[in-house]
């Protein structure tokens, strides 16, 4: 009967020893997995703000060629990287038209070269400023990802009309999904 | 004595159970501090492959093409009789010909137009993205334009055009940038 008795304890033993390995072992490996599932679904958002930053990169690398920015053959020569200032002031006004087109948060112009004061652009100020907001950024965080561009415009000068341009970025913002 | 030798092998089954029991749980532990030291240096790699895959260049190849047609595009204040004024690609050609502009010499605009366009449009130093720059115009073998500033690192993007005359050496225009 004593026998039996412990024997049971040892068994009961060996049965509690067990259960607790398997428990520790389960919660191990359930970190493990809690911390790769975190890890996979960063790493998809990561992938997403990548896709992003691409689709921008790429945006902004032709934009500027694209017949709403181009100055096409009105300055002369067709001239590449070359953004028509007062085509894109136009597009500012229509720019709700262009809603989903681009697929970006904002898109941008700032003039570099000569160095101004920085002053947005309106209809009243015009050309006496140096930033167009084509599309203002609403989102809370963003990056820009820029392009130089070649800024011009018809200016007079004693009453002649000329083809002036100027250094500028074009800036193309994403959201960034983090 | 047949007392004795029986209390005596109860001591040693006793004495063995209680020295297996140790080991065994002992085996079992260091058994699950491996698996552990296993995973973790699988994490550990994982996760350092991850990160390497961050890096981005700070400048794009299509940026450094983008400003030299811009830089040719920019107006300068060289006044000429037909265009009122003219274009940086245009002043180069004056300033390779030796002509000069109608209110100066070309190489007197043209320098300080190039300086103004480059300290303006890269933001150059220790801290910034953008380590240095070199921009080197050349036609022909002897006359060179070298403009540059900051440091020249290993990582650059750089971009190379030529613009062809009517008369003389072509000019070939090098801008790199380091970062």
């Amino acid at each position: 009967m004593v026998k039996r008795t412990k024997m049971n304890n040892k068994a009961q033993m060996k049965i509690q020893q067990m259960a607790f390995m398997l428990i520790a072992v389960t919660l191990f490996f359930g970190l493990i997995g809690l911390a790769f599932v975190g890890f996979t679904l960063n790493k998809n958002q990561e992938s997403a703000s990548d896709l992003e930053a691409k689709n921008a990169k790429l945006l902004v690398s032709r934009l500027s060629n694209s017949p709403e920015f181009s100055c096409g053959e009105a300055f002369g020569s067709a001239k590449s990287n070359c953004v028509d200032m007062d085509k894109i002031m136009k597009l500012k006004e229509k720019e709700e038209q262009y809603l989903g087109f681009w697929g970006v948060a904002s898109i941008m112009v700032r003039k570099i070269y000569p160095k101004m004061v920085d002053t947005i652009c309106t209809d009243s100020n015009y050309p006496d400023c140096n930033i167009v907001e084509i599309r203002p950024s609403i989102a809370a965080r963003g990056t820009a990802v820029p392009s130089f561009v070649s800024l011009c415009r018809k200016a007079s000068d004693n009453g002649q009309i000329y083809d002036r341009c100027e250094m500028g970025l074009l800036m193309v913002s994403y959201e960034l999904k983090r | 004595m047949k007392m004795i030798n029986k209390h005596k092998n109860t001591a040693d089954k006793k004495s063995q159970i209680s020295s297996a029991t140790p080991k065994r749980a002992q085996e079992e532990m260091v058994g699950f501090a491996i698996i552990m030291v296993v995973v973790f240096v699988i994490l550990l790699v994982f996760l350092s492959l991850s990160l390497r895959n961050k890096e981005s260049q700070a400048v794009e190849s299509y940026e450094v093409e983008a400003f030299i047609d811009s830089m040719l595009a920019f107006t300068t204040p060289c006044e000429d009789y037909l265009d009122v004024y003219e274009s940086v690609q245009d002043l180069l050609f004056k300033h390779f010909d030796h002509e000069p502009c109608v209110n100066d010499f070309s190489t007197a605009i043209l320098m300080p137009t190039l300086e103004g366009i480059l300290n303006n449009s890269w933001n150059v130093g220790q801290n910034n993205s953008v380590k240095g720059y070199s921009l080197q115009i050349l036609s022909g073998s002897s006359d060179v334009i070298n403009l540059g500033r900051g440091n020249q690192t290993r990582d650059s993007k750089g971009s190379a055009k030529t613009l062809y005359r009517s008369r003389g050496d072509p000019i070939d225009i090098t801008f790199i940038a380091y970062y």
